[in-house]
């Protein structure tokens, strides 16, 4: 398949849960949007680096694990400016622009904010563990490939993971 | 709180989306704008489905196997030691593990289709029928599975399963989007893409297939 249709189906796939996953962890839809925008660029050099013989990048076997991977490095990156930290709260643009009902937007809003919240405050890697497994979908091989870890190894930290969130809302 | 109830509060954020807009200029952005091209569907499609419903057949016969009370079976690789006792629900097992790399190719064999397909909806009822036999897998193996040992891949493959038809909406969608921009539909079949973006949109998956499959009839 031509390298550009193929990276764009990739992109079309994967876009919506990679701009999730970063949106999970900055405060804004401007700086997710500019960070996942950075991440599939920087993902096309790299694919087609590895495509050219006369390069020395390797050819990428997994560009869903790599498009993860740009982003954790990328997030880390903007994390570092000047020793950033930031509560991360999702706005009505957040929100499923449908819903025209208010209270019911503003109940949804709520309860997005009270789970982001408590997944804001469990360490970073259950917090990777959380959005790839049950938000996006990753299957336990998957995580396992990516974080270098057994099966078992994610699955009890899915387990921590999951009762240091229900610790945070206060279960 | 039960685990059921902490997952659901936690796929609520699902709806947090990037903007539309913001979607497909950056995609052109990156990638400009696609040349048309060949449609290989028809040439790797096949081959992946037909590995998929025989693993289905498969997995399904183990099934039923362990429902009607087989015995474990042994295994015995030399004479007087008996190495392992392989039950027929780590055949299972193996099995199922099989299917949901066959869920995964088949899905990697959609989401690399591109436009202009004959046998559209053909291929729309075909994975239609395979999502319906996945789940009805699943829910076997609930029902053999009272340990739960297998819980978690049941569900990797359930979820499998349903992912393979939004990859199928989501390409769909896509090639449907693409013809539009470029003034290949009418003013009705417009309306009708429309109409099942919007039920995409408002994660009526299964609305949007249905009426996926009107349009492209």
């Amino acid at each position: 398949m031509n390298p550009r249709k193929h990276f764009g189906h990739v992109y079309d796939v994967q876009v919506t849960k990679i701009y999730r996953y970063i949106r999970l962890k900055v405060n804004s839809r401007e700086v997710a949007e500019d960070i996942t925008a950075q991440v599939f660029e920087r993902g096309w050099l790299v694919y087609r680096e590895g495509l050219d013989p006369d390069s020395h990048r390797p050819e990428v076997k997994n560009l869903k694990a790599l498009l993860y991977q740009l982003a954790r490095h990328a997030i880390a990156d903007y994390y570092r400016v000047e020793s950033r930290r930031e509560v991360v709260y999702l706005g009505d643009r957040d929100l499923p622009e449908e819903s025209s009902n208010l209270p019911e937007k503003a109940a949804k809003q709520e309860e997005m904010n009270t789970i982001l919240g408590a997944l804001n405050k469990i360490n970073s890697d259950y917090q990777d563990l959380i959005i790839q497994r049950y938000l996006n979908g990753l299957s336990l091989e998957e995580i396992a490939g990516q974080s270098g870890r057994s099966i078992g190894a994610v699955k009890t930290a899915l387990h921590r993971a999951r009762e240091a969130l229900k610790q945070e809302l206060g279960q | 709180m039960e685990d059921r109830e902490l997952i659901r509060k936690i796929k609520s954020l699902k709806d947090v989306k990037p903007g539309h807009d913001w979607v497909g200029l950056t995609k052109q952005d990156l990638l400009g704008v696609e040349e048309p091209q060949f449609n290989w569907l028809a040439l790797n499609w096949r081959p992946a489905l037909t590995g998929l419903v025989l693993s289905l057949a498969l997995v399904g016969g183990l099934l039923g196997l362990i429902r009607f009370g087989q015995e474990p079976v042994l295994v015995e690789e030399e004479p007087e030691t008996l190495v392992a006792e392989y039950s027929p629900l780590m055949l299972l097992e193996d099995s199922l593990v099989d299917l949901k790399g066959q869920i995964v190719d088949f899905k990697a064999q959609i989401g690399e289709r591109s436009s202009s397909s004959t046998n559209r909806n053909q291929q729309a009822l075909e994975i239609q029928e395979v999502v319906n036999n996945i789940r009805e897998l699943t829910r076997n193996i609930e029902e053999v599975d009272r340990e739960k040992v297998l819980a978690s891949l049941s569900d990797e493959i359930e979820e499998a399963g349903e992912e393979v038809k939004m990859v199928f909406l989501e390409s769909e969608l896509n090639d449907l989007k693409d013809q539009a921009e470029k003034g290949l539909l009418s003013e009705e079949k417009m309306l009708e893409l429309l109409e099942v973006d919007n039920l995409y949109q408002s994660e009526d998956y299964e609305g949007a297939f249905w009426r996926l499959m009107e349009l492209i009839n």
